[in-house]
């Protein structure tokens, strides 16, 4: 089969992350304004936005923009 | 440190995209903060370029006003947008110049699968959760899933899997979000409840 032992090891770790109900790519960059201003001191997370938390561990494209935006925002204000 | 960011009222910006008030001057100030967020993204990005990439914002922002609910600061949600469109070029700029073929590759392995029930890898013998979520991709994913799966696994562009596929990424996000929770739940039917599956354990309906 296709799968290396390494793939299926970093599928179970996603299977073991998902959850009945998640937000897309989409639902999270429109989510994620709110999630940044919100941030609390040391990168606490806002209570309310556990969807975002959660997305931004299944989904390392997002997690990459996320990081990038932080920064940005972080720089320009 | 000077405050960079364009300030107006949420309202404002609506008003201005919506084309009912034309607050050039603001939009002006806006396209210049959205280059410079775009400009972090990448550093290769020409002056050219990034000028497209507003205007690719500007028009998604047009696209999506509905979805802004005033949940932040419409300039926040505006840079979220222009950094999503940033990523989406430089994805797919390294998906041909880098990683061509790699998705017809991928497709070629899973169209030899052997069996039904293939024989164990002998380094997953001692696996037996490995084992048991092998067997489930078999069994329960359709090509597609175990695909799209795959490609995602080993670092393909979710925009590069989504145009071979011919659905948008959202419809990319459920294909594998199903395969997902199919996935989880033939672990648990088949009995699996520890640390490995963390929450599985109290939602085990899925």
């Amino acid at each position: 089969m296709s799968f290396s032992r390494a793939d299926l090891q970093k599928l179970l770790e996603l299977v073991a992350m998902t959850e009945a109900k998640e937000i897309d790519c989409d639902e999270f960059l429109h989510r994620v304004a709110g999630y940044l201003e919100r941030l609390g001191p040391e990168g606490t997370p806002p209570p309310g936005y556990e969807d975002v938390v959660h997305h931004l561990q299944i989904c390392p494209e997002c997690l990459e923009e996320f990081r990038v935006l932080y920064q940005a925002l972080c720089e320009e204000s | 440190m000077e405050n960079r960011v364009p300030q107006r009222p949420n309202a404002t910006w609506i008003a201005a995209f919506q084309g009912r008030a034309g607050d050039r001057p603001a939009l002006a100030e806006l396209e210049t903060y959205l280059q410079r967020v775009i400009a972090k993204v990448a550093r290769t990005f020409t002056a050219e370029e990034r000028d497209d990439l507003v205007q690719e914002t500007f028009a998604r922002i047009v696209k999506n006003l509905e979805a802004f609910r005033g949940e932040s600061a419409f300039t926040t949600w505006a840079a979220g947008v222009a950094t999503r469109v940033a990523f989406t070029e430089l994805r797919r700029r390294k998906a041909q110049q880098e990683r061509a073929g790699e998705y017809e590759a991928l497709e070629g392995e899973l169209a030899k699968l052997p069996s039904p029930s293939p024989a164990p890898d002998q380094q997953l013998e001692r696996s037996d959760i490995l084992m048991t979520l092998q067997r489930a991709i078999h069994d329960e994913l359709t090509d597609r899933q175990r695909t799209a799966i795959l490609a995602e696994l080993r670092g393909l562009p979710t925009i590069e899997i989504a145009e071979r596929m011919q659905i948008n990424q959202n419809a990319l996000y459920k294909l594998t979000h199903d395969a997902r929770k199919k996935l989880r739940r033939s672990l648990i039917e088949a009995g699996f409840r520890g640390d490995s599956l963390m929450s599985f354990d109290s939602e085990a309906s899925g």
